[in-house]
């Protein structure tokens, strides 16, 4: 029997960082490691800055998230006007973002990018321990419910829209533990408005010498979400196996 | 003091294109699998910011923007008896603190630097307390008058893009993405502009000939304010937190983003308002649109709200807010709410509320 703590991830509008280079900030269809690591990260207080237990918990927890709905991909177009930082060999300093755009001159050029998000997505994200330095896991629970800093799906813009009703669930398997999450959780009225397209799918990492899976993977690839440093936005490549809920090996 | 401090928003736009994507359109966004209008997140902060309003209601707290404060130290200093050598030491190292000196005048610095009120007061307690006991300052002391943390929009909004010595900062205010309530359409306006000259012989054709998209909604907004984090961001000013938060509120309340107003004169006041605070996860009320409210007509109205979307939205937005706390236990702590439909509530009294939630 292992311990794993699941919990749900719903709001009108998330965003999973794909590698993003210049214009274009694509999203991945749904959340990976360092995303939901990120959120569990601000419910339990850790900032920015602190590389050490920022790594710890991406070292010592386990992740899979099931895919009860993967949503459409909406692409906002974005536009910023900023003034340049300076202008006839003079510092442009302001204090306040009305002073920014007043500073700015005619033929001042806007910052554009096309961001991508998903929309009319449901995730269960679930976690387990394979290493010490981690808080425990009811303490993750804990800081799920009651968080330290405001918790948000990829982008700052993209709020909770349900609780995440973290559950700890004992079981022999990762499939197990889904399925019991999905019988308990109160869907209610809410949930049944998102569209569902195909079977609930679930991506998990190898979780060698960790729990079974109970899973049949039926593909396996790379996606560069495992963190190196958060301060340098360095992270590497992290493999992923995709399989079918309902499909019982 | 609680955590979070959570507002949701119910504003009925009129006809108007307040915020376009790259072909003109209004903004849009599927949610439940049916198309709604959207103002996006970013539109909304950049008009709030933007509007008179909140700079007026922060006016005090910009403070002052001057390269001069080594000199005014070295004034204050000599006023109060120090000998001018002494002084010009010390108000070089004070005014060191807020940016690198000029090489030829050392009681200047070389760009334009932001003191607070609250900066200010420092400056002026250290430099009584220096003419008072007679001894150059301290390297603690001076570290303490440290960077301008008072910038209350970069407090709540997080890092400017722009050079600046000021602090990349965490934002402590999230603003969703408005979407409205109903299934919306964007509808398209044929326009011809005519030519006041053309007499009509050889050609009745009109000069220009477009279309214009628009479209009119119920949007709901949501926005959470870290209220703890805002202190913090604010260097634990909670008088100033509170001044902030109301702001932002009031702001949010009455402003409209700008985009073709003047063509669309689309201006709006909320008509719904509910404030809450607590510690517990935040959620926006999001999940009750994801149905859209579908408005009855003639002969099915049966219950008097029943063909008005702003009953229709209020209930639904109620109705989920207390179903949700009686399946996962009370989700806020307290929550106060103004009704433009049904008169209830007043502004006041929500602003007030906010205020002593973030104090």
């Amino acid at each position: 029997m292992s311990a794993f703590l699941v919990f749900r991830l719903y709001g009108p509008l998330a965003a999973w960082g794909d590698i993003a280079v210049g214009e274009e900030r694509a999203s991945l269809t749904h959340p990976g490691k360092s995303a939901v690591l990120g959120l569990v990260a601000a419910c339990l207080g850790i900032r920015r800055q602190e590389e050490e237990r920022l790594l710890d918990l991406e070292r010592s927890l386990g992740l899979a998230v099931a895919v009860q709905s993967r949503g459409r991909a909406l692409t906002d177009f974005h536009t910023a006007q900023v003034p340049p930082a300076r202008r006839n060999r003079k510092p442009i300093v302001c204090a306040t973002r009305r002073e920014e755009i007043l500073a700015l001159a005619p033929d001042d050029d806007a910052i554009l990018s096309r961001r991508q998000y998903r929309v009319d997505a449901l995730y269960l994200a679930c976690l387990w321990r394979r290493d010490e330095g981690a808080p425990a896991l009811e303490e993750i629970r804990d800081a799920l419910e009651r968080p330290a800093l405001i918790p948000y799906l990829g982008r700052k813009s993209c709020p909770t829209a349900l609780p995440f009703w973290p559950l700890l669930v004992e079981a022999q398997t990762l499939a197990a533990a889904l399925r019991h999450a999905l019988e308990e959780c109160p869907d209610q009225w809410w949930c049944q408005d998102v569209p569902r397209r195909g079977p609930t799918e679930v991506y998990w990492e190898d979780p060698t010498g960790g729990p079974r899976t109970g899973l049949n993977a039926r593909e396996i690839y790379t996606r560069r979400d495992a963190l190196v440093s958060r301060r340098r936005w360095h992270y590497q490549p992290r493999q992923e196996a995709r399989g079918v809920l309902a499909d019982v090996p | 003091m609680s955590r979070f401090v959570q507002l949701h928003l119910l504003t009925a736009y009129p006809p108007a294109n307040l915020n376009r994507d790259d072909l003109n359109r209004p903004k849009t966004v599927q949610m439940g699998g049916v198309q709604r209008l959207r103002i996006s997140s970013q539109c909304l902060k950049r008009n709030w910011r933007m509007s008179e309003l909140f700079a007026q209601a922060l006016g005090e707290n910009l403070g002052t923007r001057t390269k001069e404060m080594g000199k005014q130290v070295c004034a204050d200093l000599m006023a109060r008896g120090v000998a001018e050598e002494k002084a010009q030491e010390w108000a070089s190292s004070i005014a060191a603190q807020f940016g690198k000196l000029k090489s030829d005048d050392p009681l200047v610095i070389e760009q334009l630097a932001h003191f607070s009120p609250e900066e200010k007061a420092a400056i002026a307690a250290l430099v009584d307390r220096l003419a008072a006991e007679d001894r150059a300052p301290a390297e603690a002391e001076l570290a303490l008058l440290g960077h301008p943390e008072t910038a209350v929009d970069i407090a709540m909004f997080g890092r400017m893009l722009a050079a600046s010595p000021l602090y990349n900062m965490e934002a402590a205010v999230q603003v969703a993405h408005a979407f409205s309530v109903q299934e919306a359409l964007v509808e398209d306006d044929f326009f011809t502009a005519v030519d006041d000259l053309n007499k009509g012989e050889e050609d009745v054709g009109a000069g220009h000939m477009g279309t214009l998209e628009f479209g009119a909604g119920l949007f709901y907004l949501y926005v959470c304010i870290d209220a703890k984090l805002l202190k913090e961001n604010l260097g634990s000013h909670g008088d100033l937190a509170a001044r902030a938060a109301r702001a932002l509120v009031e702001a949010a309340v009455s402003v409209a983003p700008s985009g073709k107003q003047n063509s669309f004169a689309s201006r709006a006041y909320s008509s719904y308002v509910m404030a809450e605070r607590g510690d517990r996860q935040p959620r926006s009320l999001a999940a009750a649109f994801l149905k859209p409210i579908k408005v009855k007509c003639g002969g099915e109205v049966e219950h008097p709200d029943d063909d008005d979307p702003l009953a229709l939205a209020i209930k639904a937005l109620s109705h989920t807010c207390a179903s949700m706390d009686a399946v996962y236990g009370p989700l806020a702590e307290e929550r106060v709410d103004i009704n433009a439909l049904t008169g209830e509530g007043s502004l006041g009294d929500l602003l007030a509320f906010v205020e002593e939630a973030c104090r």
